[in-house]
C-alpha cells in the first residue's frame, strides 16, 4: 500500500469522524472557554493581564488536547474494533498513528490560534508562537499516543493521561506563587515553552534543551511501548 | 488444482489448553469451504491464524501460495475479511464507511456505488452506521470485505443472529461472488448454511478435523442402507437399500397406496453427532 495514500485516506476519515464526536470536541472547547472566561474576569476594576490569560489557556490546550484527545480517539478505535478492521486491510501502525497525530495537531493549533487572537497578541508574533507550541506539542503527542496504546478503551485513558496532565499543567500555572513548583517548572516543557515564547533571548539554550529532551524521552517511551504492545490487543 | 489455503499440522494452545491440534487441510481455488463446529471448537482461532491475528505454536500455514509469516501488507489487497469482531464507524454514513476503504485501496467512488447496489444498501447510503439494523450492518461489513473484489474471502459466522430473509440475501451474495471467482472460507455452526453454500465442509471438534468432504458425499457415506416407504394407510415400511429390498417392498405394497419413498441420508448435524457424540449448538 502507498503510505501517503493511506495516511490521506485515514486523515480524511479522522477529520470527518472527530468532527461528529461530541465527546472529544468538548476537549477543544474547554481551553477556548476558559480563555474567554479569564478575559472577562474583573477584580474590582483589575483584569488579568492578556499574557497571563494566554499562558493559562495555552497550557490547558497543550496539556489537554494532544494527551486526552489523542488517547481517546486511539482508544475508541480499539474499543469499537475498527482498528482491527484497518490493520486487516493492510494499514500499518505507523500510518494509523500518523493520521491521528496530524488531526490532533491541527485541532490543537486551531485552538491555540483562537487563544492567540482572543488574548490580543500582536500578529507579528504569530509565527514564533506557532514554532514554540509546535515544538512542545511533540512531547505531548507522544504522551497521548502511548496512553492510547496502553488503554483498552476510552474510559481507561484518563488513568494514564491525567497524571501527565497535572504534572505538565500545575507547576507552570503556579510557579510564581510557590518556590518548589517554580523549581520543578524550570524543567518542564510546558513552562519552557512559555519562557521561550515571552523571552526568547533569555535562557534560550536551557528552554530549548528542556523541550527537546522531553520530546526525545517521550518518543523513547512511546517506541518501547509500541514494540512491546504493538497497536492492537 | 491450485491451493489457496494450506494448513499442515497446525497446533496452538492457550495457557496450556490446546485450541488446535495438528490441524491439516487445504482449500482449492474457486471453492466455498465450510468449517463446521460448535462454539469453542476452534473455528475462529483458525481464521485468526489464517489472517495473521495469531501465530501457531507449530506447523506450516500458507495462503495464496505464500507462507503467512512472509505475507506483505500488500497481500491484504487480494483478501477480504469479515469476522465477528469487525467494526463500523458508527458516526460516519454507509457511503463514508465504504469510501474510506475505497480510498485506502485506491479505488474510485464508483466501486462504492456498485457494491452498495450489489448488497442492497444504495438507498441507505447517507444513513449513519449507528442507525442501521443488525442485518444492514452485516451487509455493510460484507460490502466492505468484497469492495476490492478479493480473490480469497474469510467469513467468520457471517449470518449469526440474522433473520432468515437477510441470511438468504447474504447467501445469494456469496454464491454470486463465488461464481465470479472468489474462493470463500467460512466458519459456521449452522449446518443448513453449510449444506446450502459449501462445496466442501470440514467438521471441527476440540481443535481437530473429524471429517471432511463435499456435503452430498458425506451424507451418502453416513447414510443408513435402508429405504422408508409411507403408505396411504399410515403404515411405514422399512427395507434394505438393495435390489432384494426393493423386491420385498414391491411385495409389501401390493394393494396399498404408496405416499412417499425415500432413502435415509442424515443431515450434517446428524453426521456430526454420530462422529463426536455432540451437536453443533
Amino acid at each position: 500500500m502507498n503510505h501517503l495514500r493511506t495516511i490521506r485516506a485515514l486523515f480524511k476519515k479522522d477529520i470527518k469522524d472527530t468532527g461528529k464526536n461530541a465527546n472529544v470536541l468538548i476537549l477543544l472547547l474547554l481551553p477556548v472557554f476558559f480563555c474567554v472566561l479569564y478575559n472577562l474576569l474583573d477584580f474590582g476594576g483589575e483584569v488579568l493581564p492578556p499574557e497571563f490569560v494566554l499562558q493559562l489557556s495555552v497550557l490547558m490546550s497543550l496539556c489537554l488536547i494532544p494527551t486526552s484527545f489523542l488517547a481517546s480517539i486511539i482508544a475508541e478505535e480499539k474499543e469499537k474494533n475498527t482498528l482491527r478492521t484497518l490493520t486487516l486491510s493492510g494499514v500499518t501502525g505507523g500510518e494509523f498513528l500518523c493520521s491521528k497525530a496530524l488531526v490532533t495537531f491541527l485541532y490543537m493549533q486551531g485552538v491555540n490560534l483562537v487563544i492567540f487572537f482572543v488574548t490580543g497578541q500582536p500578529v507579528d508574533r504569530l509565527l514564533w508562537f506557532f514554532v514554540c507550541t509546535t515544538l512542545t506539542s511533540v512531547c505531548m503527542i507522544f504522551v497521548g499516543a502511548f496512553a492510547g496504546l496502553l488503554s483498552k478503551d476510552q474510559m481507561s485513558t484518563s488513568m494514564i493521561v491525567v497524571p501527565f496532565m497535572l504534572v505538565f499543567l500545575i507547576p507552570p500555572m503556579f510557579s510564581g506563587a510557590n518556590d518548589v513548583l517554580g523549581t520543578i517548572a524550570k524543567f518542564l516543557p510546558t513552562a519552557a515553552m512559555i519562557r521561550l515564547y515571552f523571552q526568547p533571548d533569555r535562557d534560550f539554550a536551557l528552554n530549548f534543551t528542556v523541550i527537546l529532551g522531553w520530546a526525545l524521552a517521550a518518543l523513547a517511551v512511546f517506541l518501547l511501548i509500541f514494540r512491546k504492545r504493538k497497536l492492537d490487543n | 488444482m491450485e491451493q489457496v489455503i494450506s494448513m499442515q499440522d497446525i497446533s496452538l494452545a492457550f495457557r496450556g489448553r490446546p485450541a488446535l491440534q495438528r490441524l491439516s487441510f487445504a482449500v482449492n481455488k474457486g471453492e466455498i469451504f465450510g468449517f463446521l463446529g460448535p462454539s469453542g471448537a476452534g473455528k475462529t482461532t483458525t481464521i485468526k491464524l489464517l489472517t495473521r491475528q495469531l501465530r501457531p505454536d507449530s506447523g506450516k500455514l500458507s495462503i495464496l501460495g505464500r507462507e503467512v509469516d512472509t505475507l506483505h501488507t500488500d497481500a491484504f489487497a487480494r483478501i477480504g475479511i469479515l469476522t465477528d469482531n469487525s467494526g463500523l464507524y458508527e458516526r460516519l454514513s454507509v457511503y463514508e464507511n465504504l469510501r474510506l476503504f475505497a480510498d485506502l485501496r485506491g479505488l474510485p467512488g464508483s466501486a462504492v456505488d456498485n457494491v452498495l447496489e450489489h448488497v442492497g444498501l444504495a438507498q441507505e447510503r447517507k444513513k449513519p452506521g449507528k442507525a442501521l439494523s443488525r442485518g444492514m450492518k452485516q451487509r455493510l461489513m460484507l460490502a466492505r470485505a468484497v469492495l476490492h473484489q478479493p480473490e480469497l474471502l474469510f467469513l467468520d459466522e457471517p449470518t449469526a443472529a440474522l433473520d432468515p430473509a437477510t441470511t438468504r440475501e447474504i447467501h445469494r451474495l456469496l454464491t454470486e461472488l463465488n461464481r465470479q471467482g472468489t474462493t470463500i472460507f467460512l466458519t459456521t455452526h449452522n449446518m443448513e448454511e453449510a449444506d446450502r453454500l459449501c462445496s466442501r465442509v470440514a467438521f471441527l471438534d476440540h481443535g481437530t478435523i473429524v471429517e471432511c468432504g463435499p456435503p452430498d458425499q458425506l451424507k451418502l457415506k453416513y447414510a443408513k442402507d435402508e429405504l422408508i416407504a409411507l403408505t396411504g394407510g399410515g403404515e411405514t415400511l422399512c427395507v434394505p437399500k438393495t435390489a432384494e429390498g426393493l423386491r420385498q417392498l414391491a411385495g409389501q405394497l401390493e394393494g396399498k397406496n404408496l405416499l412417499t419413498l425415500h432413502s435415509t441420508e442424515p443431515n450434517l448435524e446428524e453426521i456430526f453427532l454420530q462422529l463426536t457424540g455432540r451437536g453443533l449448538l
